[in-house]
């Protein structure tokens, strides 16, 4: 009986190889893509929730509680505009007699590259201030950038500066923070 | 190699070929459309957020002059730093820092109540004034106004 002849069907070996290259090539290259989109999700991720924002956040807030609080014409500038001192009311919505005293000071300014807040007491009849508690208000705080301004006999108070988690890079982690707020009384 | 004559070759031709890596760079080329859209949407958005600061910035100080008929942010906030303001109206606001860099415009606009509805009931308001900020960058223009008791 003769041998009956079948047909192989199949790939050849160089076959095999080209596509394996291929497909590896193009693995590669969607490999990359998804590793750029992912870095692109943490770089905006960083952005909307990262330290910077939340410290510039809390300094706009920070600032605009205690300048709404505060009476007008006690806002005291350092010579290069680099620290405020306001004094403020415990209880504003308590006060509107615009002759009644502030009975609370704060101070704004820089420490290194951190902006911090002294607050405490303040006599109204001696003058007399004491220091009850500090905070760190934001961090990351570009030293130059720090300016207060507050225009004689008006009634508004400003803050601009810039924060940068990596000043030396030029990140694009930075922003500059501008606030202005209108005193109390 | 040799072949059966009258047997078709089967495979891709050329124009095939070319047909799908057209089709695939098409496919690509959209992907990266998008995610550099969102980029670029981002970096819109936070360019409005700062004209929107800015537009606080120069409210706020004119609400603290009482609402003075000779504001002038460039010399009223006095402010130095990552912030200038210059011109004599249209006022230019450039926030710099970090790798941030960005120019707005500044049209204020000021509205006496003697002779205008500012509350909108119509009747004139005298005694309210209102002015209307316009900052505009390299977007579209964002506009908000406020008003203050003169007297």
């Amino acid at each position: 009986m003769p041998k009956k002849i079948t047909k192989q069907s199949g790939f050849t070996m160089v076959e095999l190889m080209v596509t394996v290259l291929i497909a590896s090539i193009i693995m590669v290259a969607i490999s990359g893509v998804i590793a750029d989109a992912s870095k692109g999700y943490n770089q905006m991720y960083n952005r909307i929730h990262g330290d910077i924002i939340n410290d510039a956040y809390v300094a706009r807030l920070r600032f605009d509680k205690i300048c709404r609080s505060a009476r007008a014409g006690t806002a005291i500038l350092n010579a290069d505009a680099t620290t405020l001192q306001v004094l403020y009311y415990s209880k504003p919505n308590n006060t509107n007699d615009p002759n009644l005293p502030p009975d609370r000071y704060a101070e704004f300014y820089l420490n290194n590259t951190n902006l911090m807040l002294d607050t405490g007491t303040y006599n109204p009849n001696t003058g007399v201030i004491a220091q009850t508690g500090t905070e760190t208000v934001a961090r990351n705080v570009v030293g130059s950038s720090l300016k207060f301004s507050a225009p004689v006999n008006e009634k508004s108070v400003q803050m601009v500066m810039t924060l940068d988690k990596n000043p030396a890079i030029n990140s694009d982690y930075s922003i500059t923070v501008t606030c202005g707020s209108i005193m109390h009384n | 190699m040799r072949h059966k004559p009258g047997k078709t070759r089967s495979g891709l031709t050329l124009i095939e070929l070319m047909l799908a890596i057209t089709v695939i760079v098409v496919g690509v080329l959209g992907a990266m459309m998008f995610r550099y859209g969102s980029a670029l949407e981002a970096r819109k958005a936070d360019i409005q957020v700062g004209a929107g600061r800015v537009a606080l910035l120069i409210l706020e100080g004119w609400k603290g002059a009482i609402g003075s008929t000779t504001y002038n942010p460039k010399t009223d906030i006095s402010l130095s730093g990552n912030i200038s303001i210059s011109g004599t109206g249209p006022y230019t606001v450039q926030l710099t820092g970090g790798g941030m860099n960005t120019s707005y415009s500044a049209s204020l606009t000021r509205l006496d109540g003697a002779t205008h509805d500012i509350n909108g009931d119509g009747f004139n308001d005298l005694g309210l004034v209102e002015l209307t900020v316009t900052v505009t960058s390299s977007l579209r223009p964002l506009i908000l106004s406020d008003f203050v008791r003169t007297n």
